[in-house]
Order: C-alpha cells, then structure tokens, then sequence
C-alpha cells in the first residue's frame, strides 16, 4: 500500500508541473494568437490608411473642398472600411482638426479633434508617421477604442490634417472572452512605450491608461530587450501569482499579454489530487479497516482459545491442586468412577484404587455412619435440597482423615429412581485441625481466666472508663459479677474511695502519657468492706496513634497491705529494740572497758607488792638466807611477773576486742623501728644480731593491731632463741598481688608443724613452756589483730632449726 | 639535806610509795620524797607551797585514785598561775591510749609506765633521777 502512495504522489508531482507547463503554453499560445490578430489588424489599418492617404489629394484638406470631394472621399474611406470590422471608423480632419471627411460620415459626429493629444503629436512633430493615441471612449459608437492617425502633409512637409482609423478594442475584449483564462486569469494588450493598457480582460477599470511598474518582470525584460517570453510573479495590481506571457507586435508598439492565475492552473490539479486523494484515503481506509477486522477476528480467536486453555487449566488445577477429588457414581450398581485427586487424597494408589458405595461405607468412620447416611436419604428423598456433608475416611495408612463431600443427583432412572450422582471430596483435615485447636485455646483462656489470681479488664479510653469486659474472677475477689460492671458505666468509678479517686483519675492522665500506669486505691466490696487494690492498666492505640480502650488487670492486695504494715510495725519495732540492744551494749562495753582496767590496775599492784618485796627480801637480807630461801623467792618473783604478763595480754586481747579497727596508711618500717627501741635491753642481753630488711613504706592497717602483733612476734622470737649462741633475728618483707606480707624469722627451736593451729589458739602452750615463760595469749593476739584488719598469719617451722612467721596484710 | 628540793609523790598503794621510795634509795636518789596518799592531801600541799615552803622539783602522780583522782590534780596544778612550772609525770599501769592522752590533755608532762618487775621499777627510779631530779634542779 505504501507503494501505491508514493507513486500516486510521484503522478502528482509529475501532473503538477505538467501544469505549469500547460499554462506556460496555454499562455504562449493565447498571446501568440492575440498578437497575431492584432499584428493583422495594425497592419491592415496602417496599410490603409496609407493607402488612403494617396487618394486624398492635398487640397481636398481644407473644409472649403469639402463640397467638391465630399463624396467620393467618403466612399473611399467607406471602401476602406469595407470587411474591416475592427475598424469602427476613418476619418479624415483637417489641420485645424476639423472633421473632413469619414467613412459612415452621416454617422459620424463633427468633432474638432485639436485638442487630443495624438492630433498636436501629429501637427507639432514633423517626423511622426503613424500614431497612437491611449485609450478613448468613440463617440459615435461609446465603445473603447483606439486611434492610429498619420499626419498629412502637402510636398513641402506642411501639416495639412490627418487621417486616421478607430480601431474597436472591444472586439478584442470579446475575443479575450472567448479564451479559457480561467477566472483569475488576465489578457491584456499594452503599450510598449509607456506600458500603459490598452485593452483587459477581465476588466479592471483602475487599470485602464496605468503603466507596468517599473520592477514589473515582464516591463523589464521588454526593456531588456527580450520581444517574448514567459513568466510567473504576483501582479502588482492583484496580487494574484500568474504565469505571464507576453509578445510583442512587431512593427508596433503593443505587446500582448496572456496570463493564467496559478491558482487557476491547480485549481484544476488540486480538485484532481483531492480526488485522487480521497480515493486513496478510502482506498486506505479500506485497506486498513479489513486488515482491523482479520487482526480482531485473529485476536479473538488467540483470546477465545486461552480462555479455554485457561479455564482447562484451572480447572485442572481446581481439581489437583485445590486438593478437590471428583467422583461420579452410578447409585444404583454403586459403581463410582473417581479422578486420581480423589484417591491420592484418601492415601490409596490412583493407579489401583477402585471407589464403590459400599467401599466408600466402609471406609466411613463408625462415628461418622449415622449422620452422613441421614443427610444422604434427606437429600434423594428430597427433604434437604443439598447434599453437603463432613466425615471421616479411613486412609490408605489406616489413619482417618476430614473430608467434605458435596454431591448432586444429575440423573434418574425412567421411573424417577436416582440414576447418577455428582460430586467432590474435599479434604478438610487442615480446617479441623485449626477449628480443634481453637476451641482447645478458647478453652485453655477461659481456664486461666478463671483461674487467675487477677481480674482482667478492658475499658472505655474516656471517662467514665467503663468496663466493656470483665473475667469471672471478679466475683470471688469483690463479690461483683461481670454483668453489673459491664452494664453500668460509672460502676467502677463509683466504688473507688471517695478519698482516692481524685488521684485516680489524675493517675490515669498518666497512662494517656506514657500508655502505662499502675495504681493502688481503695475499692468497696460487695460486702461493704474497703479492699486495698492494685491497678495495672495500659492504653491501647489503632494504628494511628488514638487511644482505643484500655486493658488491664487488678489484684485485691488488702492481705498484702496488711502485711506491709505488719512489716513496718515490725521493722519500727525492730529498729528499736536494735537501738536499744546497741545502748546496751555500748553500756556493756564501757563497763567491760572500764571493769577491765580497773582489773589489771587492781590486780597489777599488789603483783608489785609481791615483786617487790620479795626483791627486797632478796636484796637486803641476802646474807641471812641461805641458796634455798632465795631460790624460793626468785620463784615468787618469777610467779608474780608471769601473772602480770598474763594480765597485761589479756588486757591486751580484751581490747582488741572492744576497741574499733582503724585502717590507715601504717609505715612497718617505723613500727618495727620502735619496737626495737622497745626491746633494745633484751636484744642487747642476749646478744641477738636483728636484721631488719623490710623496705615497704606503706600499709593499710590498723596500727595498734600491727604493734601489738609484731610486738609478740619479736618477742617471741628473741624468747626462743635464747639457747641458741648466735640468736639472729631476721625482720623482712615481700609483696603480692593482693597483699604485703611482713614475717619475723629466728634460728631458735622452732616448732613441730603439726601444732600450727594450736599455737595460735588463745592459752594454748606447748610442752617446753616452763622453760620459756610465756602466757599462751601472745599468739592469740597476733591471730586476732591480724584477722581484725582483714589479714592473717601463719608460722612456718621445722624443730630445732628455727621458725618463720608471716603476717599477711591485704592492700 | 634539806637544800634539795622534794619530789612529790601521789599514790595511793601504800606498798607501792614502799616499793618506789626503796627504789629511789637504790638508785641513790637522795631528794626528800613528799608522800600524798591522795589527790586531795595532794592539792593540800598547794597553799603551803604558795605561803613558801619549796615546790618539789618533779611530781609523780598516779591517775587512778579515789577521791581526787590524778588528772584533777594535774589540771589543778597546772592552771595554777605560779604552780604549773612543776613537772608533772603520771604513773600508770599501762600505756593504755587514752589515759595517756586524758593525761597530755590535762597538762601532764611526761608518763611513767609502773612495772610489777621491780628491776625494772629501780630503772624507772634511776630515769627519774637522772631526768628530772638531775637535769631540772638548778646548779646550787
């Protein structure tokens, strides 16, 4: 089809020009035929009136001849008219311009002509031949004409008159008409001098006697010297583009113009090409509605078909995957025949599986029987009009499974018995499976509900925040029943204590707050009593954020209440009896401090006493007694001193037991410092070496604990070495990660470490103690000082060659 | 020799004034030894002292005495305007802290840790006389 289009557009183009081309020659040819005629014409009349010329003598030119040759003038000139019928007249005038003679002269009105213009051309230049005047109205016939005059002069050249013809422009007008220029087409006849017209068809008044302009093609080329030719452009006068031809009379100075309007020209092409083109848009048209309805029809075949596959398809999966088996059973031979769907859904081979009512009884679970068999005769007899019923089928695995049947008699026999019956199996294990475990979760809720310790609730979110449901429970704890909260909407609100409610309410601006709230308040049991409740509530919002009810739970925490306060009686109570058990003590300890040293100082001075004396004795009376008297006193004395060690120590454990632990930063080494200054007389006696290596600067300790244990251990240490001949004394440090240790080491007699616990218990003596005297309580201190500040202390010992003893103080 | 000024000596365990002036006999102190059984006879001495009777050179003072115990005495002696130049040095039976202390607070000079050991006793006596009798009587 695109073909046929572009070579019908080709023959378009092609015709288009073939056109133009029409015009040009249509044009050429009208001017050429215009040109023709008027070239015959001038010349004719020219030859004429030449020819005329000679038979006017010269003396015939004067209006006093006019008797003598009237006549025979006239009839020349009439014979000079004769078969000339664009010639409407010649006339003959003297130099005055004065009519002379003319042919039709009876018709011919005297007209003094001395005024025209060709007339004074004709008398004043001497050379003038022939002459044209421009476009005049004839008198006698008032039709447009024009007029070719000669001068006539006598031999010397003197103008004697003229001669002339009135040549008929309207016959020329008509043979314009008779010519197919169009509507909008042009003849026109100008001058070639003055470009002015002459004749036009059609006629335009305004363009009689007015010239070409100068830029006109056709003035120019004429000007350029071109006598013919061709060409196109929009006239000055109309505007209307037309293809101008144009000849020039040869001899004369006219030329013919023929000019066809372009749109004249394709007036005629462009009804063609409409037509064309109308038939080719039918054609079109045409074309493309049947290649529509082929498509169409094609696209609803295509359509209609994978509807079908679909609905094949569909139902092909309806029945497979839709889990949905089919059967279709003769009732009467109880013969069924079954799709694959309906066996594989049972747990049986499809392959091997043969369906028949009474297999299908069988496999009906015994429950099951009574039911489907009703609903079955319902619907043959007619009493149900539907045969849909739930059972159990027993599967291939020896399993039941939940089927739905769905069934309709599409069949009956001649006298109306049920021939054949339709249907489906539907497995619905899934839904009852779902359904049971529903009701078991009902059942489980409403169990915990009931059983629960708290009310559950929901409520309005707005006051008077009724109660929109309410567990059982509700009962047992304020004797209420759900109905009455749930119907009257102040309900709760009634029952709070007139004293909590205002800070109830208030407390629930809270939960539109942060959507949680917990609050206790008195609530009013059925009974009358006040219960102490707690009230835990959270808002719950849509999922634009309102606030949609509440849920929450109350609890009666009465007992608990009860308890509380049973709690802080209890506590205040105890609080008191603490106080004063710690007053007592306080007394206790001051008076145990107090009885304490008043003990040591009283029992201390008559010790003195005892001393005393008897180093007197010893001293003064040394002489009066003998080695066994003395040796009796020293034992006294010995006994004395050993009881004032004994009550110091105790003194000492005592106190460390009443007095409060200070821990402070404690240099060892200052202590130690001292505490050889203290022992310096003994260290001295026995000429013990002391080599101090402890080094640390600092420990947290309780610094009369710390004295006191090294104190004992020093002792200690220069006590049992005494046997030795080079008693040496060892004080040093160590550090872990977690503590100082600080040990005091002697070469005495040490100890059997299997005593280890017993030395440091309090009276605890070994065996050699008489010889070492020593009141059991030094170690004892050690330990207790030791453990106060959280440290400890232990010995390290092997008999007979001396002990170590660590202290242990953790940092 | 009466050109010696006294010690003052207030205690009172009499066996103990015994035993401490059989000490400074021993140790050759050869002050006259003023004995006040207790804190009251003690502050008798006061205005003696301040109608001119020589002021003792040291005092030994035991704190725990009934009546007037030993720390009334040191504070009384102590605030007197023209008194309290005299050393005051308490005897105690133990170095117990806060005797020591109560004892500094209220004036005391030095202290004195009263042995049962009677050599150690004649020890404390020779101190004494060297220290305070010694250093503190001036050059006659």
């Amino acid at each position: 089809m695109l073909v046929l289009l572009i070579l019908l557009a080709y023959e378009r183009l092609l015709s288009y020009r073939d056109a133009f081309r029409e015009a040009e020659t249509k044009t050429y040819n009208y001017a050429a035929v215009i040109e023709a005629r008027l070239d015959s014409t001038l010349r004719r009349a020219d030859a004429t009136l030449r020819e005329l010329m000679h038979e006017i003598p010269v003396e015939a030119l004067s209006q006093a001849s006019l008797p003598r040759y009237a006549r025979e003038l006239n009839a020349t000139l009439d014979r000079g008219m004769f078969n000339f019928a664009e010639v409407s007249g010649i006339r003959v005038f003297d130099a005055e311009g004065d009519l002379l003679y003319a042919s039709a002269s009876e018709k011919t009105p005297r007209v003094n002509i001395a005024d025209r213009a060709y007339f004074k051309t004709a008398r004043s230049e001497p050379t003038s031949t022939l002459i044209f005047s421009s476009v005049l109205t004839i008198t006698s016939t008032r039709r447009l004409g024009i007029v070719a005059a000669r001068p006539l002069r006598d031999t010397q050249g003197q103008f004697r008159g003229v001669i002339l013809a009135v040549i008929d422009l309207e016959l020329f007008q008509k043979l314009f008409q008779t010519m197919d220029i169009g509507p909008r087409g042009v003849m026109v006849i100008r001058r070639s001098d003055d470009f002015t017209a002459i004749v036009r068809w059609p006629v335009l008044a305004s363009e009689v006697n007015r010239a070409l302009p100068p830029a006109n093609p056709v003035r120019q080329m004429l000007q350029a010297g071109k006598t013919e030719g061709t060409v196109t452009y929009a006239a000055s006068s109309d505007g209307e583009v037309r293809t101008y031809s144009y000849r020039s009379v040869a001899g004369y100075p006219f030329f013919v113009l023929s000019a066809l309007a372009s749109d004249d020209v394709l007036a005629g092409w462009r009804k063609q090409t409409m037509a064309v083109g109308a038939i080719a848009a039918l054609l079109v048209l045409l074309i493309a509605f049947l290649l529509r309805q082929l498509w169409r029809t094609a696209e609803r075949e295509f359509a209609a078909a994978a509807q079908l596959r679909g609905s094949e398809e569909r139902l092909r999966l309806a029945t497979t995957a839709g889990g949905i088996g089919l059967y279709d059973l003769n009732v009467q031979t109880g013969k069924a025949i079954v799709n694959p769907e309906y066996a594989s859904m049972l747990g049986y081979d499809p392959v091997t599986f043969e369906e028949s009512n009474q297999a299908w009884v069988d496999r009906l679970h015994p429950d099951d029987k009574e039911h489907t068999f009703a609903r079955y005769s319902d619907y043959i007899v007619g009493r149900s009009p539907t045969y849909i019923v739930e059972f159990r089928q027993r599967t291939g695995n020896g399993g039941y499974k939940w089927i739905q049947s769905q069934g309709s008699l599409v069949a009956r026999d001649a006298e109306g018995k049920p021939l054949r019956m339709l249907g489906t199996h539907v497995d619905i294990s899934a839904r009852k499976a779902t359904e049971q475990s529903l009701r078991d979760l009902n059942a489980r809720l409403d169990f915990l509900l009931s059983s629960s310790p708290v009310t559950l609730y929901t409520s309005d979110a707005t006051p008077p925040y009724a109660a929109t449901f309410i567990s059982d429970n509700i009962e047992a704890m304020l004797g209420y029943t759900p109905h009455e909260f749930l119907t009257t909407p102040d309900f709760w609100v009634d029952r709070v204590h007139p004293d909590d409610r205002e800070r109830v309410i208030a407390g629930l601006g809270d939960l539109f707050l942060h959507g949680y709230h917990t609050h206790t308040y008195r609530f009013r049991h059925h009974d009358g009593s006040w219960r102490h409740m707690e009230d835990a509530v959270r808002l719950i919002k849509d999922d634009k954020g309102n606030p949609v009810e509440t849920l929450g739970y109350f609890v009666d925490i009465t007992a608990r209440k009860a308890a509380e306060e049973a709690v802080l009686t209890l506590n205040a109570q105890l609080e008191q009896r603490v106080k004063d058990r710690t007053a007592e003590l306080e007394a206790t300890n001051k008076e145990l401090e107090t009885f304490t040293y008043s003990v040591s100082h009283d029992l201390k001075a008559p010790l003195r006493g005892i001393d005393g004396y008897s180093n007197l004795l010893l001293q003064d009376y040394a002489d009066k007694l003998d080695e066994n008297a003395k040796q009796y006193l020293r034992n006294v004395r010995k006994a004395a001193q050993q009881m004032g060690h004994l009550i110091n120590d105790l003194l000492a454990y005592s106190k460390l037991e009443r007095s409060d632990v200070e821990l402070a930063p404690v240099n060892p080494g200052d202590v130690i410092g001292a505490l050889l200054d203290e022992f310096a007389h003994d260290i001295g006696a026995r000429h013990a070496a002391v080599t101090v290596s402890a080094n640390c600067t600092a420990v947290r300790a309780d610094r009369d604990g710390l004295t006191m244990a090294l104190r004992n251990l020093i002792g200690n240490a220069l006590k049992f070495s005494q046997d030795v001949s080079q008693p040496q004394i060892e004080i040093g440090n160590s550090e872990t990660a977690g503590a100082h240790l600080l040990w005091v080491r002697d070469n005495g007699m040490g100890f059997d470490m299997k005593y280890h616990d017993q030395i440091f218990a309090i009276f605890k003596r070994l065996k050699q103690g008489e010889k070492y005297p020593g009141t059991g309580v030094g170690l004892a201190i050690v330990h207790k000082a030791m453990s106060r500040m959280g440290g400890r202390a232990w010995a390290e010992s092997t008999p007979g060659m001396g002990a170590t003893f660590y202290l242990e103080i953790p940092k | 020799m009466s050109h010696l000024r006294p010690i003052m000596l207030v205690d009172d365990n009499e066996m103990d004034v015994d035993l401490t002036l059989r000490a400074f006999e021993r140790a050759k102190l050869t002050n006259p030894v003023v004995v006040a059984r207790d804190g009251e006879e003690a502050l008798e001495w006061i205005p003696r002292w301040e109608a001119g009777e020589p002021t003792p050179i040291v005092i030994l003072l035991d704190i725990n005495m009934p009546k007037i115990d030993g720390l009334e005495v040191v504070r009384t002696i102590k605030a007197h305007p023209s008194l309290r130049v005299i050393p005051v040095v308490m005897l105690t039976t133990s170095s117990v802290t806060p005797d020591v202390k109560a004892a500094y607070l209220n004036g005391a000079n030095s202290y004195i840790v009263k042995p049962v050991d009677f050599d150690k006793f004649q020890e404390v006596a020779t101190q004494i006389e060297l220290y305070w009798a010694v250093m503190n009587t001036p050059a006659e």
